[in-house]
This record gives structure tokens, C-alpha cells and sequence, in this order.
């Protein structure tokens, strides 16, 4: 066994170590910020929950509107990451948005939030508007600049549809990518007895502009939660393949090492016979 | 026969007690909700809420929002809200 072998061996090793050495960083950074960020999405479910009971209340029958009666074009809102290193995350949302748009009839196009998605649909002709690095803490001030294009679409562009695709957070280890209607709006529980002050015409605007932001921000929330427990799950079997990489590779430097000194001593002892056998013909 | 009052805003719950009488002002106009009132949504103003008890009263300032009241409970949801002391 050559020196030249151990040696490329023992380069693998720290290659592999250092490789290691990042993804336990990126799994310990995933781990640390989602649980702050998990504690703002729980205070902020709640809030998001009543404003979701409230536009079940809502009666939305009657009202002429692209909001509620679903004439037009449709459009997607897909949630994709920033950063890469989270295993299947983004190629699965991406995945399932293009199946999404073929489905459906009237497709328009696609509103990317996030670098990635962004990146894969920039040469299609269905990218409308791409938002990207907006935020690491989803705000409201990016869920209504959001809603503010979606409204205006709704108004000047004959849109009347509109899809969000996220990744839905089940627990630690399963994150899926999940399809929900933003628009039109239904008013299947609407409660017919509701009194609204001031009266409801007066007033829908504003609470279909206030639900929209909130129910994109909790989607952003929830998306950036599994993108997180994506990354921190990704980057732990990263690290743990690494490490058993690195065992092997050391099994394998151990036994060459052993090998290449066998050889010398084998070396050593044929060369002592052979000069004795000399000697002693001598 | 109490109401139960809560406010919540994108950080979390604000505020959460009973009361005999809350006061407030939508965007039209002062308005006060009793006990087993009908389901109402109200637009409400950038103004404080008052949560009305028999030996006290509490102040919380809210930035807008909305409204909702199903008779045993009184829910709003603001951008922003801040108890008064």
C-alpha cells in the first residue's frame, strides 16, 4: 500500500470534517431561530383564528364582486425559501405548483415569494411578480404590499382566483405542500342574522383587505416554520452521514496504515534473509 | 350574567376578563355592548375600548380592527392594542 493512498484518504477525512462542521452550524442555527419563531406564529395563530371565524360570519351572498363570485383568471401564490440546504422543501413546493398550473384552466401566472421559486420560473412566461429576501420574521407590512398587487390584479386584470402554495407544517419531521383558495371567498357558514356596523357594504373592503393580510402572513409564518424544522431535519442527517463517512474512511486509513507496515517489515526481514543467505554462501 | 372580553393583535392576547359593559367607538360612531346582545361585527376606530365592571373600569387603546360579538363573547382583533393603566 503507497503512502500516496493514506494520504488521500486522510484528506477525505478532513474534508468530510470540515463539511460536517457546517452542517451542524446550519442544523444548530435552524434550531435556535425556530423556536423564537415558533413562539411569535403561536401568539399570532390566535389572532389569525378569530379573524378566520369572523369571515365565516361574514355574509358574503349578493355581494357583486370579483372577491366573491370567482370570474376571472387564476393566479398562485407560491411560498418558497430564500436559502437552499433544507433537503426536498423547495423541490417539492416547486414540484407541486407546476402540477397546480397545469390543472388548472385559466392560469395567469405565478407570484413567487422567495429566491428559489423565483430562480425556477424566471425564464417562463407565467412569472407575473417575484418578491424576494423580503423577510425572515413574516411581517404585515409584506403581507399587504402582497395583497395590494393581488387587489389590484383583482380590480384591472380580470383576475378572480387566486391559490396559495405553501408547505404545511404537520410536525417536526413531516412538512408537506399544501394548495388553499385565497379567492374568491365562500360564505357557506355565513350567518344570515348578523347585524354589522357600519352596514356591511360599507365595511367589506376593509375586512376582506384585513383578513388577506393576516391569512398570508400566517401562511408566510407557517412556511417559514417548516422551512426551518426542513433545514434543522436535513442538515441533521447530513451531519450524521458524515459522521459515519468519516468512521469508514478511518477503518479504511487504519487498515491501509496496517497494510503499507506489514509490507515494510515483510521488506526488511526478506532483505536481512537475503543478505545472511550471502553471507553465510560467502 | 357576565362578557367575556379579549383583544388580540399579531403578537398575542392583550387582554382577556369579564365584564357587564363594553364601550367603544366603530368608525360611525359610539356603540356599547351588554350580555347576550345579537351576533354583531363592528368596524371599530383607532380609539380605547372600555371594559366596564361593577367596582371598576379598564382602558385598552386599540389601532382599528374589528369587532365580533356572539353574545357571550366579545372578540377584537387589532393591528395593535395596549392596556391603559
Amino acid at each position: 500500500m503507497s503512502k500516496g493512498k493514506l494520504r488521500a484518504i486522510k484528506k477525505k477525512v478532513e474534508a468530510t470534517r470540515n463539511l460536517m462542521k457546517i452542517t451542524k452550524a446550519m442544523e444548530m442555527v435552524a434550531r435556535a431561530k425556530v423556536s423564537k419563531l415558533e413562539r411569535a406564529f403561536k401568539a399570532f395563530k390566535e389572532y389569525a383564528e378569530e379573524i378566520e371565524r369572523m369571515k365565516e360570519k361574514i355574509l358574503v351572498k349578493g355581494i357583486d364582486s370579483p372577491l366573491f363570485n370567482g370570474v376571472g383568471d387564476s393566479v398562485i401564490i407560491l411560498i418558497t425559501s430564500d436559502l437552499g440546504l433544507c433537503g426536498a422543501y423547495n423541490s417539492e413546493l416547486l414540484k407541486t405548483a407546476e402540477e397546480e398550473s397545469k390543472r388548472i384552466a385559466d392560469f395567469k401566472g405565478f407570484i413567487t415569494i422567495g429566491t428559489k421559486g423565483a430562480t425556477y420560473f424566471k425564464k417562463s412566461k407565467f412569472l407575473i411578480e417575484a418578491y424576494e429576501r423580503l423577510y425572515d420574521f413574516p411581517t404585515v407590512e409584506v403581507s399587504s404590499m402582497i395583497v395590494d398587487k393581488v387587489m389590484e390584479m383583482v380590480r384591472n386584470e380580470g383576475v378572480g382566483k387566486v391559490k396559495v402554495i405553501y408547505s404545511e407544517f404537520k410536525n417536526a419531521l413531516i412538512q408537506r405542500p399544501k394548495v388553499i383558495n385565497l379567492l374568491p371567498l365562500s360564505s357557506e357558514n355565513a350567518d344570515e342574522n348578523m347585524e354589522f356596523e357600519p352596514a356591511i357594504e360599507k365595511m367589506i373592503d376593509e375586512f376582506v383587505y384585513f383578513y388577506l393580510t393576516s391569512k398570508l402572513q400566517r401562511l408566510m409564518f407557517e412556511a417559514k416554520v417548516s422551512e426551518y424544522y426542513a433545514r434543522q431535519n436535513a442538515m441533521k442527517n447530513a451531519t450524521d452521514n458524515a459522521n459515519e463517512m468519516i468512521r469508514a474512511l478511518t477503518l479504511e486509513y487504519n487498515k491501509a496504515r496496517q497494510a503499507s507496515i506489514t509490507q515494510e517489515i515483510i521488506e526488511i526481514v526478506n532483505g536481512a534473509e537475503a543478505l545472511k543467505e550471502i553471507e553465510e554462501a560467502g | 350574567m357576565k362578557i367575556k372580553v379579549k383583544i388580540l393583535t399579531p403578537g398575542g392576547k392583550v387582554y382577556e376578563k369579564d365584564a357587564d359593559l363594553v364601550n367603544f367607538r366603530t368608525i360611525e360612531g359610539a356603540m356599547g355592548i351588554l350580555p347576550r346582545r345579537i351576533p354583531i361585527i363592528t368596524h371599530l376606530a383607532v380609539s380605547d375600548i372600555e371594559v366596564v365592571n361593577e367596582d371598576r373600569r379598564e382602558k385598552i387603546k386599540v389601532a382599528g380592527g374589528f369587532l365580533y360579538c356572539d353574545g357571550k363573547v366579545v372578540s377584537v382583533v387589532s393591528s395593535d392594542a395596549e392596556v391603559v393603566n
